[in-house]
């Protein structure tokens, strides 16, 4: 459905022959490091699809085994988890060059310069950017990357970044590597966003229990609008009138439920965001705003019975903490729904206002902004 | 590639690829409040022999149903033998739907562009296809990126294939070909896509395609046609395609464009804008200014929607668009004041 990152070492595994890398957690001891490495001089960093490693000091080079578990403690207590050792590959700073592919309509986008490392941030102009096959390979790296293009195919692989790569006659040792796969091809495991609260924890493993699609990411939780949306274009264009209309710091979440979800479903996710909601520290007003488009099939009265019971669940609290809906949705069973809505919202006296196809997408928000002003 | 002004002239037929009754009955509601006599959905491939009950207006009708892709010899048949239709010298245009699920949709596929190798199209076929197919449109998500890449080397430009994701094709009065603009009929009447317009709508999203229909209907206007890319990252009918067939359609005055986050394909508009191969009114929305919200742009419902770079950020791409000279609209809201504003 999109493209994931997946682990430097399963990129490596998957596309360097012969490779050698042991993937470390915190409870790999030296010993067994020692069995994997006769060699003393290793580097090992935190191997979770991060940017920026070596700035933010996850990376050390020329480390011993017995080192390695004393480093990955210290990570692990910084809330790392996975971690891969190498053994280091001497060259000297000027030979790190930048070499970067990525699946465009046309066949690859492929990115390359001398000047690698960290210093291809600083000199991005040097950097030559070729699409293959309109356009001929780098002579460097040609024959490397005929034998990858089969391999990257294969493997669903959309992105890879090799930085730094040297360069060594016909050989190319990548000796970091950021890689995505395009999820709807590649059937093994991917990365998970490193730093998630306990909420989005919590809607991460109801979305994977279920065939439905449940998102919900946190952004500033002591914000006023929370949002329920729904419809994959809709949910976007709702979330960015939020923004556009000057309110994007009371932007609380981002959360899409899609995929016709059941009654349940509907429910626990619910439950869960309001939750969160109800330990915002935000003193005024509040809005929560269940919103999407008109669904294709999605059957509004189901969707909508799973949010009424959660909401009247915490109909005292959401009171008390000043919170108003504001709903907007079409679709299959489209009146129903939005009568049943209307006489809770009204009856718990939580009623911002209800619409359904015939009244613009981004009414509500017009509306949350005058009730928070 | 079919121009539109070749689907309103012309009979359109489709063949369905999997079993999904609401979508294939508001085609059949659509054939029937556009005014035809009969409807358009010629086959249905189920797995099965035998017939499917379907509705046309208030009388029941039984549309075959198929084991496997039928040949190309009979498919021509399929093509002329429609009750009603024999001896007309009306061109008759062969379409496919596909809502088999994204795993199937890449082998079917190319199965239906290359019917039977040893069976070459007859001469009935138009000039413009490699098979008997003029184009169709793909329903499922989940198809991997590099199914779709094949699939437009399939097409190779010949073929109008809207998808994958994609709720699909409409030419007001001439033909529906998936969920697009709504699946009861109700939904049918509420958005006037059986009355010819002027204004084109192409967006990536399915829920937005049937948005923008509502809203330009709600200003007064009527469709020259509509279609939905879908949301993955490599559509097989691209933007600027759908672009040059809207130049193309004398009908087609105004375009209203919904684009986001995500991918290069609007480049390629101010491409043809600068090249001079556009020259239509556009209004275009691009959602997804959301993401400068978040540390690092997040992935969001559609398969394309994320920007790795600052080129595919949505701001980015709203800049790009409006110094090209398209209208381009800073909130959702100042594209429905936009549109509303439209003669």
């Amino acid at each position: 459905m999109s493209r994931l990152k997946i682990s430097e070492y399963n990129a490596k595994k998957l596309l360097l022959p012969n490779y050698l890398g042991f993937p470390a957690t915190l409870k790999t001891t030296s010993k067994e490091i020692e069995l994997v490495f006769t060699n003393t001089n290793l580097v090992v960093k935190v191997d979770q699809g991060i940017k920026k490693r070596g700035k933010q000091g996850l990376v050390k080079v020329n480390v011993t085994a017995g080192d390695i578990p004393d480093i990955i403690a210290g990570w692990s207590k910084l809330g790392w988890n996975n971690f891969l050792i190498e053994p280091v590959i001497e060259h000297a700073s000027d030979a790190e060059h930048y070499l970067a592919l990525e699946r465009v309509r046309e066949g690859w986008q492929v990115s390359y310069s001398e000047k690698g490392g960290v210093e291809v941030e600083s000199s991005w102009d040097l950097v030559k950017v070729i699409t293959y096959p309109k356009n001929a390979l780098p002579k460097e790296t040609k024959n490397f990357l005929l034998d990858l293009f089969p391999l990257l195919d294969k493997n669903h692989i959309a992105f890879l970044e090799m930085n730094p790569v040297l360069v060594r006659g016909e050989k190319i040792i990548p000796l970091d590597m950021a890689c995505e796969v395009d999820s709807a091809g590649y059937p093994f495991e991917t990365i998970a966003p490193s730093t998630l609260q306990e909420s989005e924890k919590m809607v991460m493993e109801l979305d994977d229990s279920t065939p439905a699609s449940l998102k919900f990411k946190l952004l500033n939780p002591d914000s006023s609008i929370w949002v329920f949306l729904s419809g994959g274009g809709a949910s976007l264009v709702i979330a960015d009138e939020v923004a556009d209309q000057g309110m994007g710091k009371e932007l609380a979440n981002y959360g899409e439920y899609s995929g016709a979800p059941t009654d349940e479903d509907v429910y626990s996710y619910t439950k869960i965001i309001l939750n969160q909601l109800l330990l915002s520290k935000n003193k005024g007003r509040m809005a929560i705003i269940i919103a999407g488009g008109v669904a294709n099939f999605t059957d509004v009265v189901k969707t909508f019975r799973g949010l009424i019971r959660a909401l009247d669940d915490k109909k005292d609290e959401l009171g008390k903490a000043k919170v108003k809906v504001f709903v907007r949705r079409g679709g299959p069973n489209e009146e129903k729904g939005l009568k049943l809505m209307s006489d809770f919202l009204s009856h718990s006296k939580l009623l911002g206002s209800v619409h359904g196809h015939a009244d613009p997408l981004t009414v509500v928000v017009r509306e949350v902004k005058e009730y928070l002003s | 590639m079919i121009s539109i002004a070749d689907i309103r002239s012309s009979q359109n037929k489709i063949l369905v690829l999997g079993n999904h009754e609401p979508i294939i009955q508001s085609i059949l509601d659509f054939d029937y409040l556009s005014g035809k006599i009969e409807g358009s959905v010629v086959g249905i491939i189920t797995g099965r022999r035998g017939f499917a009950k379907l509705f046309f207006g208030n009388h029941e009708i039984l549309i075959p149903t198929h084991v496997a892709l039928p040949k190309s010899s009979d498919l021509s048949a399929l093509r002329s033998t429609s009750e009603g239709e024999i001896g007309t010298s009306e061109a008759t245009n062969l379409w496919f739907l596909n809502l088999l699920s994204g795993r199937r949709t890449l082998s079917s596929t190319l199965e239906l562009l290359s019917p039977n190798s040893s069976e070459p199209c007859t001469s009935e076929c138009s000039e413009l296809c490699d098979s008997c197919f003029v184009g169709g449109a793909l329903f499922a998500e989940n198809v991997p990126e590099l199914h779709s890449l094949k699939l437009i080397e399939a097409s190779n430009e010949k073929s109008l294939i809207v998808g994958p994701a994609s709720v699909g094709l409409i030419v007001p009065g001439a033909m529906k070909l998936g969920p697009i603009g709504g699946i009861t009929p109700d939904q049918i009447r509420g958005c006037f896509i059986t009355e010819p317009g002027d204004v084109a709508v192409f967006s990536a999203s399915g829920g937005m395609t049937n948005e923008l229909i509502n809203i330009a209907s709600q200003s007064g206007h009527r469709l020259s046609f509509a279609l939905s890319f879908g949301g993955d990252r490599f559509p097989v009918l691209s933007p600027r395609e759908a672009f040059l067939l809207a130049e193309a359609d004398p009908q087609t005055k105004t375009v209203l464009y919904y684009g986001e986050l995500g991918g290069e394909d609007e480049y390629e508009l101010v491409k043809l804008k600068e090249e001079g191969k556009f020259s239509k009114n556009v209004i275009a929305h691009i959602a997804g200014t959301v993401a400068g919200l978040f540390p690092e742009s997040p992935q969001f419902g559609h398969a394309k929607a994320k920007a790795d770079k600052e080129r595919t950020t949505a701001p980015s791409k709203r800049e790009a668009l409006k110094s090209a000279g398209f209208k381009v609209s800073n909130s959702f809201e100042q594209f429905i004041n936009l549109v509303n504003k439209l003669k």
